[in-house]
This record gives C-alpha cells, structure tokens and sequence, in this order.
C-alpha cells in the first residue's frame, strides 16, 4: 500500500505512517506524541537492525525523538520521517562507535515478544532469526543494508528509499539490486545455519 | 533481477525482524521526558517553530539567543568599564584595598575572586544593575566555585524548568561519561547530582545510571542490590524493565562465572 506521498504503508504496522499526517497540506509540526505513534516502531527497529541492543536502541530513540523535537523548525512539513531517519542513522554510528560495536543480545528475548504469549523454544527461534539475518546485514555494505532493510523488512517502495536516503530512485533501485544480489550469496553461503530449523 | 523477490528463508527472516517491537515502556519514557521539558526547551522550539513559520525571513532561536546573550554580556560589562575607566581623581585601587591585601592576601583573594569589583559597595551596585543569569548547567568541570555562582544565583522566570533543565543536564553529562568509559567519572557526576539534588524528579533514571556504573566498575553486587531496590521501591517506573533486564544479566553472568 502506498501512501499519497509515495510512502508505502509496511505490512502489518501497526503505528501510522507518515503521510497519515503529511498527506495533506498541513503547516503544523505533529506533536510530540504524533510524532513518536507514527514513527517510534520503525525507528527502534532500524536502530535494532543497525546494530544496537535492546537498551542501547531505547536510548537512541530517546536521543533521536528529543533532537526532533529541539529542532522542529527546521523540519520541512511532512519531512518528519526522514528527519527522524537521518538522526537515526547518526546516532546509531555514535552508540556503535561508543559501545566498541558491541553486540547484546542476552536481553532482546524480553517484554515485547514475550507479551505476545510465544512459547520459549518459539522464542528463541525468533531470536536466532533476527540475530542471523543481522549477522548477514552486516556483512553487505552499509548502504546496501539499510537499503535492503527499507526495502524487505519495512516494505518500502524505491521512490520512498529514494526520499529517505536522499538519492535519485534510479540510484536506489539499483543499489536495491546489488543488496538482494549479495544478499541471495550470503543466503546461499549461509542457508544450512536456517535458524527455523527445518529446510524451508 | 533487480525485482526478483527474495525466497521463503530470507522472506521469513525479514517478516520476523519486523515483528520486532520497543517494549510500551518506551512509549511512556518518551512521553514522560518531553512532559519534563515541555515547558522548557521543547516549548521554546515550538515558539520559535510558530515564529519561524510564520516569518521565515525572521532570525532563528538560536539568532535570538546569541542576541540575548551578547546583550547581557554588554550590560555586564558596561558597568565595570566605566567603574574602572582611568580618572584622575579616582585612582583605579583604592588605599583601603591596597592595605588590606597587604595585609591578607590569600583570605582576599578568596573573599573576592579574581574579577570582583575592590569596593564592596560598588559590587552590590553592580550586581544590582546586571541582569539575572539562569543557572548554570554542567556543561564542563563543575568546579566548586562555578557551583557556588549557580547556588547563589537568584531564581530563574521558572525555577521548575530551571531545575529540571539542570538536572537533565547533569544526566546527560554522566551517561556521556558512561557511554565514553569513564564510569568513574560518571559515578562521581552523580554522586554530585545526588548531593545537590535531594529528591530530585529525575532520582530513578539517575539511579538506573548508577547501577550501570557500578557495573561497568565491575561492582556487581553493588549494582545488583541498587536494581533490586530501584524495583522494589518503583514497580510502576518505566524504568523497571531496564533494572529488571539488568538483574537477570547480572544473575545470568553470575551463573556463567560460578565454578563447576
């Protein structure tokens, strides 16, 4: 589903995205609470995706909503995203440069998914997933990771990838490319790790 | 091909990686923080952003308040210099200060700091005449001196905002601390926000700082019974999960060092 904006709504979010407020011509900065329903899901689980624990990346987000809302005059109407994006990007580099890139995943298995009632063996299934496929992440080229992040895990158009990371869509689709690519090799490497135990 | 799908294995890990979700604490943490500066700098900006808005050719907030500085950094100066401007008739020390500091020059020294005015008199004057600074926020060493200016400094428009200004500030100088490796020094910056700050609003997420300080001192009991009793004290705290988190590591890690 894509947005008036061109922002596509992933699948199965639950926080509105952002052209639910910027879709029309609104001349207003979103309170601060908008702001962190629309946008809080996506960034802590950029942040996650980008490397930080659990801990790290709720510090982040504090970090990125606060400098949001300290420079809200500079956010251009219906920019918000890709403000809060940018300063995401940013203050991830900064917490995995302070952190000596240090991974925590002993408490990601915690309140979020354990509220969903899962069993703990499914438990851990889910965390061996996401800690393979951050594993693979990281092995592609920055750029190429949170291209590929936008694209399959939040369900991002080309032309949206394009407006987050400020570059032209031709430019967008065709590092999207090169992700998937590299992405199918590592899978390809990789596939007998299948963190959901049968061969799928 | 560039639109060739993923398959299922990458397709799935992808799906659960979304499904991946902040604890609602952080929502309420989020909240509680703006509400904390909410009528201080965020309102402000929302001034400003109303203003700026409203007239883009009009300067920014931070024009206003290099503005406001340099005009306070005016009217404190101004006074001094013409104070201590050359006159023929008035010598720039008087006979009086120069006895007295013959004959005490260290409890002077103290009495006065080095940039007080010689004549008590015209110092209350003077700083009758200059305008009231807010308090000073910790942004570098907080030397005893520059603690006492801030104490003795009248209250601000708003001592609430004020205060919790300070306070995030103080805060925000100890995680840094933290976060660069220097528990210690982030243990010895709280420890100071603690003194000043008996009761303060803030005292939870300073604790949950502390704890993480002492931990990364390698003082786990310490920090482990600082979590337990910030639980015990505070189930409701968003700040619960995280002290929560921490015993459980700490117990795991504990498990993992035990001998055989």
């Amino acid at each position: 589903m894509t947005s008036a904006r061109g922002l596509p709504r992933p699948a199965g979010a639950t926080s509105p995205p952002v052209a639910a407020h910027a879709g029309s011509e609104r001349d207003h900065f979103p309170e601060f609470s908008e702001l962190v329903d629309a946008h809080l899901d996506f960034i802590w689980r950029l942040l996650r995706r980008l490397g930080l624990s659990p801990a790290d990346a709720d510090d982040a987000v504090q970090h990125v909503f606060m400098l949001a809302e300290g420079k809200r005059s500079q956010i251009a109407s219906g920019k918000e995203r890709t403000f809060l994006y940018g300063m995401a990007l940013r203050v991830a580099a900064n917490a995995r440069r302070l952190a000596g890139r240090r991974r925590e995943v002993s408490d990601a298995v915690l309140a979020p998914v354990a509220a969903e009632g899962l069993l703990p063996d499914q438990l851990l299934e889910i965390e061996r997933a996401r800690s393979f496929l951050d594993e693979l992440v990281a092995e592609l080229p920055e750029e190429l990771g949170r291209i590929l992040l936008l694209s399959e895990m939040e369900g991002y158009t080309v032309a949206a990838i394009a407006e987050l990371e400020g570059i032209p869509a031709g430019t967008a689709a065709s590092r999207l490319r090169r992700a998937r690519t590299l992405f199918r090799e590592l899978l390809a490497r990789e596939g007998h790790r299948n963190p959901f135990g049968v061969a799928i | 091909m560039s639109d060739d799908p993923l398959d299922e294995l990458g397709r799935r890990l992808f799906t659960v990686a979304h499904t991946e979700r902040p604890s609602p604490a952080l929502r309420e943490r989020l909240l509680a923080s703006h509400q904390a500066l909410g009528s201080g700098a965020a309102q402000k900006s929302r001034d400003s952003e109303q203003a700026g808005r409203s007239e883009r050719a009009r300067p920014s907030l931070g024009r206003w308040l290099l503005l406001a500085a340099l005009v306070a950094g005016l009217a404190l100066a101004l006074p001094r210099v013409l104070h201590r401007a050359p006159n023929p008739e008035k010598p720039l020390i008087s006979a009086e200060y120069r006895k007295e500091r013959a004959a005490s020059p260290i409890e002077h020294a103290q009495t006065l700091g080095p940039s007080e005015p010689a004549d008590s008199s015209e110092a209350a004057t003077l700083r009758d005449r200059v305008p009231k600074a807010a308090p000073t926020p910790p942004n570098s060493q907080p030397g005893p001196s520059r603690l006492a200016r801030t104490r003795e400094a009248p209250a601000a428009p708003s001592p609430t905002r004020a205060a919790l200004a300070e306070q995030l500030e103080w805060l925000k100088q100890a995680r840094v601390a933290l976060r660069s490796g220097d528990s210690v020094r982030a243990l010895e910056l709280l420890e100071t926000y603690e003194s000043k700050r008996a009761g303060a609003d803030l005292q939870d997420e300073a604790n949950l700082l502390r704890i993480e300080a002492l931990a990364a001192m390698g003082r786990q009991a310490e920090a482990t019974l600082l979590a337990e009793r910030l639980v015990r004290e505070n189930p409701n705290s968003p700040l619960v999960d995280r002290a929560r988190s921490f015993i459980r590591d700490a117990a795991s890690e504990s498990h993992r060092n035990a001998p055989p």
